[in-house]
């Protein structure tokens, strides 16, 4: 798919992709973000793509995902546990590393707890597709066995991951 | 805050799930979903962040021992299975001690106006800065590669066991806590904003306290005074200039934003003294002209810088 495809494709889909972006609570913003969308995917080298559509639709998902996430790192940016582990960027470089550190890992300890929690199954399954990226479907030939195990201890795990972040952010 | 998981976030969860396989492609009935109900897409969001952020804390995971190795695919196929399944065997019975210590490299790399968190085994964190690319030993906590771009290292100083990175033929040796590398395909950069580094290449080496830097360009070293308060900067949004040619500025522009900037040849050595804002610009590329002292103008791929008329 050259860029005059992928851009004809853009143009077919205007309205489609505006309402996926309206669709993810972008309101007003709508028009702006799918013009930044377009400008984000232009600059950004691809080889073919195969299915286009999907592409953009991608695209405009990660792009909503990144603002709601950069938007909520900024307003959490003064909390210990996000400057501890960095999920916001580490950057308070005039105090010394010691104590952030020091939360930080305790805190990762607690995530490592809750994910071997689920046995080590669970816990080599999110880890190989959520760190390492690994596909599901690999990751089941990879064990030996089912897609549908597959995704139940993902469901799991994610789960676990999602209400421990949560207690985080109570404390 | 009494809630923390129901029902509506299980559904959520499903289609967080869905959405990051490489294949989905159910976009319409996605839309459909969220458009339901507003509350839909906070979920989604909210799942979505929350597992990026304890996604990125956790370090990778060990290789199972049982698998060979990812590189050598040819294992995967039918044909070669038997076979492989002996070798492996072979391989597992005689090679397990020296499989335990040998390196497992692998590489985290970003795409332009992406930025990601690895956080090390030994408490140790890397900031990567987008379009870079980093090779890690699974092994060995203490040993990285920066093979292109920029990272803010964070390291967690052992006397015993220094951390080394490599930069090609040269490698910088943590001797303290904080520092920022960019490294481009013929020159270099380093700040050091906590504790000091070494710098070493052949006989030579440049030990660099908190507060200075180096730049090479091919082969001249210069060393300089660096604001510690700067150093990293772009991990908060903002990048600190005292008189960086413009070339530098909007190579840091492109991989912070992830958008094509250039600059027209007459200016690219002009020095520029100052802080960027990163926020808008995404947006707006042009705005950065005026504090630049440039025009800003769109081209095919991206922007260029321009002389002012």
């Amino acid at each position: 798919m050259s860029e005059a495809g992928l851009e004809a494709v853009f143009l077919d889909n205007r309205d489609k992709l505006l309402r996926f972006l309206a669709a993810h609570g972008a309101g007003d913003a709508a028009e702006d973000l799918l013009q930044e969308l377009w400008v984000k995917v232009q600059s950004t080298p691809t080889g073919p793509v195969a299915a286009p559509l999907s592409y953009l639709y991608r695209a405009a998902n990660n792009l909503m995902l990144d603002r709601y996430r950069s938007r909520r790192q900024a307003d959490r940016r003064d909390q210990d546990w996000t400057d501890a582990t960095g999920a916001t960027l580490p950057g308070q470089s005039d105090e010394p590393g010691g104590e952030r550190i020091l939360i930080a890992r305790e805190q990762l300890a607690q995530v490592e707890e809750a994910l071997e929690a689920l046995g080590e199954r669970a816990a080599t399954i999110f880890r190989r597709h959520r760190v390492d990226g690994v596909g599901q479907k690999q990751i089941a030939a990879e064990l030996g066995v089912s897609l549908s195990t597959v995704e139940a201890d993902l469901r799991n795990a994610y789960q676990a991951l999602v209400e421990l972040r949560r207690r985080f952010d109570e404390v | 805050m009494a809630r923390i998981w129901d029902d509506l976030d299980a559904r959520a969860l499903d289609w967080v799930i869905r959405t990051r396989a490489p294949d989905f492609d159910d976009w319409d009935g996605f839309t459909l979903w969220l458009e339901a109900a507003p509350e839909h897409a906070e979920r989604y969001h909210a799942i979505a962040a929350d597992s990026a952020d304890m996604a990125e804390a956790l370090p990778p995971a060990p290789l199972p021992h049982t698998m060979p190795p990812p590189s050598r695919t040819g294992w995967a196929t039918r044909r070669g299975w038997i076979g492989g399944a002996l070798a492996a065997c072979l391989l597992l019975a005689v090679g397990i001690g020296a499989w335990e210590r040998r390196a497992q490299p692998y590489v985290v790399q970003t795409a332009a106006g992406e930025t990601r968190l690895i956080a090390l085994p030994d408490g140790s964190r890397i900031a990567m800065n987008g379009a870079s690319r980093i090779a890690l030993d699974r092994r060995d906590p203490r040993v990285a590669t920066l093979e292109a771009g920029q990272a803010l290292f964070t390291i967690r100083h052992d006397d015993d066991a220094p951390f080394v990175l490599s930069l090609g033929d040269a490698k910088l040796v943590d001797l303290g806590t904080q520092f920022d590398v960019t490294r481009g395909p013929d020159d270099l950069r380093i700040a050091v904003s906590e504790g000091a580094a070494e710098y070493r290449l052949g006989t030579r080496a440049i030990r660099l306290p908190a507060g200075r830097g180096m730049n090479m360009h091919g082969t001249d070293i210069a060393t300089r005074t660096v604001d510690t308060a700067g150093v990293g900067g772009w991990t908060r949004g903002q990048l600190d200039y005292a008189g960086a040619p413009l070339e530098q500025v909007a190579g840091d522009l492109s991989r912070n934003l992830g958008i094509a900037i250039r600059v027209a040849p007459a200016i690219a050595r002009q020095p520029f003294r100052g802080t960027i804002a990163l926020a808008g610009l995404k947006r707006d590329p042009a705005g950065a002209g005026p504090l630049l002292g440039v025009a800003m103008r769109r081209t095919a791929d991206g922007w260029e810088m321009q002389p002012t008329p």
